[in-house]
């Protein structure tokens, strides 16, 4: 049985892959499950154990006897779209907090921290995107100087 | 730091509209005290350009909830609005707006304010001189990009900042005249813009500036500054409102004070001649309920918010939104809404763009691709963002009654009953921000975009401009204020903030006009009880 760790690396693996199944790193080499156990638990102490029971429960639907650590990144993705369409409310809120979070985890800043929060090196995020963080300003953008 | 102990006015709320107001008393001589839920920031020390360090929902630094981060957020109840996005703290939401700060279009105003558009020019102007807008000079490569797209789609250039015809303009935007190149991008080297690019993030441009140098006019570096200036205004942190304090008089109910909360949770109760609420749209009828003062039906009703929608497409070659200011370009469409092309870092532009409500749809438009994207097909998109341009649509969304604010059943914070906020868009809403989306993608597709990579969020409606829940009219059935600002059914209370609109003003960003009709009900208190 996947521990709440290993089922939440799994959910965010499937929202941004990484090797195999894709060729960039991805939140699964960034152990994106640290992020995202955090955020959960300040949202409501428990709820990473929660979730990967409603991951795993929903896995199980699908196919039995399986966890959701078990299903292929379409079959997780499935599960997501399904969780994200619940007819219960907070269940789609849950969706979508996993989602934002799982995007946050890697295109964020978190990657780049260390212990003491302090930005020490390019987030995954930076490297995937090109973007070289926030800046001081732009000096091509500025107004020449007169005279 | 002032003590005003007795205070002529009380104000609720120092954000964009209540900092305004406090200013505009205190300078007619008049002791004013403004209690802000959230802390004073400042930006040097605070703002550390990290997007979810800044935004996020549960502990940024903007967020709706306690100074203290490791507390949680004060909850809300919602439905059809995912995201509800405001900020505790001096300056409120215009601690994280683009500083965009055109004027309301004059026809809608003309036709549902109660006194019209033209009473409205000579406080737009004061604030639009004490901030000051200033129109840029220099365009980042988004908004060129944009330019040409709508040049290429026929698309005239306009100036007026009465709008009265479709057309796009350079912005009208809330921050000081782009900076010099100097030999150190740091002050006193460098003064004013440094088009860093950080608007939305928080503004702590140029680095060393001192508070009121501070390139973005959000109103803690402003309005607030000012107001303490005067030597008559007391502004208390870390204060939140609970109740109205009224009592009851030959000529009917008048408010007399208010009573809060400080970050202890002590309770206090502060008289004042005169209370003003500017909490914003979501706050202020909450208060107004939890009060329990009297409503005859208009309270919390008539939420307008834009629903926002926006586009993204690739180009062959670097567009680099990130730098420039957030918006620098605007494209006006009085009847439907308006289109910008804006700057946002990779995060937050995948949270708008990729976040929607379908799941990774296809199109039934000019765009291939609409809503949700996760897996690879999310990387690919990430991957491409430096070559990303992306437009917002802003639509003039219909009033609907039924679309506001009430108090939450069965969920509360420390202070009162939670709100509960709905907002479902009438079938006139819909057809309007599909007329700005095909819009959106004509400009996108006129700059250059490749087809293929045109994108479609879906959003979901959302709180980043809110306005209505406590309109303006003359019929107290059908409107909570009086012309003035001043509440029909209780004297000497005033709203300064967004809630008084009476409609979505056309669809321009409501700030401008929020504070321009916050100085004209400064007028009407003094004119009412001071002269």
């Amino acid at each position: 049985m996947a521990t709440a760790e290993e089922t939440l690396r799994a959910l965010a693996e499937t929202v941004v892959p990484g090797p195999p199944h894709d060729d960039t790193l991805g939140a699964a080499e960034i152990e994106a499950e640290g992020f995202i156990v955090h955020y959960l638990e300040s949202v409501i102490p428990g709820l990473s154990d929660g979730v990967a029971t409603i991951l795993d429960g929903m896995a199980t639907e699908l196919r039995e006897g399986s966890s959701f650590v078990d299903l292929s990144l379409d079959e997780r993705a499935g599960v997501l779209q399904r969780l994200c369409e619940h007819e219960v409310q907070d269940l789609r809120e849950l969706g979508d907090l996993l989602l934002a979070l799982s995007f946050a985890s890697v295109y964020g800043e978190w990657s780049g921290l260390d212990a003491n929060g302090e930005l020490t090196r390019a987030p995954l995020g930076w490297e995937l995107t090109g973007w070289p963080g926030p800046a001081d300003g732009y000096p091509s953008l500025l107004r020449k100087r007169n005279g | 730091m002032v003590r005003v102990n007795m205070p002529d006015v009380l104000v609720v709320g120092c954000g964009g509209g209540g900092a305004v107001i406090a200013k505009e008393l205190a300078e007619a001589g008049l002791g004013v005290v403004a209690l802000e839920a959230g802390p004073w920031h400042d930006p040097q020390r605070d703002f550390t350009g990290l997007e979810w360090d800044m935004l996020n929902p549960i502990d940024a630094v903007f967020r709706w909830g306690p100074a203290d981060r490791t507390k949680p957020p004060w909850p809300r109840r919602r439905d059809g609005i995912p995201l509800l996005i405001s900020t505790a703290g001096v300056g409120g939401n215009t601690l994280h707006f683009g500083a965009n700060c055109p004027r309301g279009y004059p026809g809608p105003m003309e036709l549902d304010w109660p006194m019209g558009y033209a009473d409205m020019i000579p406080h737009y102007e004061k604030v639009e001189a004490t901030l000051p807008i200033v129109v840029p000079e220099i365009a980042s490569p988004k908004d060129q990009l944009f330019i040409h797209g709508c040049e290429k789609a026929g698309i005239d250039q306009i100036s007026a900042p009465d709008v009265m015809r479709a057309g796009w303009r350079m912005q009208p935007n809330a921050i000081l005249p782009i900076a010099e190149r100097a030999a150190e991008l740091r002050y006193p080297s460098t003064d004013g813009c440094t088009q860093c690019g950080q608007c939305i993030v928080g503004c702590r441009s140029p680095d060393y500036a001192p508070l009121e140098r501070t390139a973005k006019r959000s109103t803690n570096v402003s309005y607030a500054p000012l107001a303490m200036r005067t030597g008559r205004c007391e502004i208390r942190t870390g204060c939140f409102a609970t109740r109205i304090l009224t009592e009851q008089t030959r000529d009917g109910l008048r408010a007399r004070g208010v009573r809060y909360r400080d970050l202890d949770g002590r309770v206090f109760e502060q008289d004042a001649r005169i209370v003003v609420l500017a909490g914003g749209a979501i706050e202020t009828p909450r208060l107004w309920l939890s009060s329990e003062l009297p409503n005859t039906g208009a309270v919390g009703r008539n939420l307008t918010t834009h629903w926002f929608e926006y586009l993204s497409a690739e180009f062959p070659h670097q567009v680099e939104m990130y730098m420039g200011q957030t918006a620098m370009a605007r494209a006006d469409f009085p009847g439907y809404g308006f289109v910008e092309s804006q700057g946002l870092g990779p995060l937050t532009w995948a949270f708008v763009s990729f976040l929607g409500r379908s799941w990774n749809a296809g199109g039934e438009g000019p765009w291939t691709s609409k809503g949700r994207i996760i897996g690879s097909a999310l990387k690919r998109k990430m991957e491409a963002y430096r070559r990303t341009l992306m437009l917002v649509v802003c639509v003039d969304d219909e009033v609907d009654p039924s679309n506001g604010v009430s108090l939450a059943d069965g969920l509360a914070d420390e202070n009162n009953p939670a709100p509960f906020v709905r907002y479902h868009a009438t079938r006139t809403s819909v057809s309007r921000r599909e007329w700005l989306v095909d819009k959106a993608a004509e400009i996108l597709l006129g700059a250059g975009a490749i087809p293929e990579t045109l994108h479609r969020a879906d959003a979901s409606p959302s709180t980043v401009h809110m306005h209505g829940t406590m309109r303006m009219g003359t019929d107290p059935a059908t409107s909570v204020l009086d012309d003035g600002c001043e509440a029909h059914e209780v004297k000497r209370l005033f709203v300064a903030d967004t809630s008084p609109f009476p409609n979505g003003i056309g669809g321009p960003n409501p700030t401008l006009t929020a504070q321009a009709l916050a100085t004209r009900t400064a007028t009407k208190i003094v004119e009412r009880y001071f002269s």
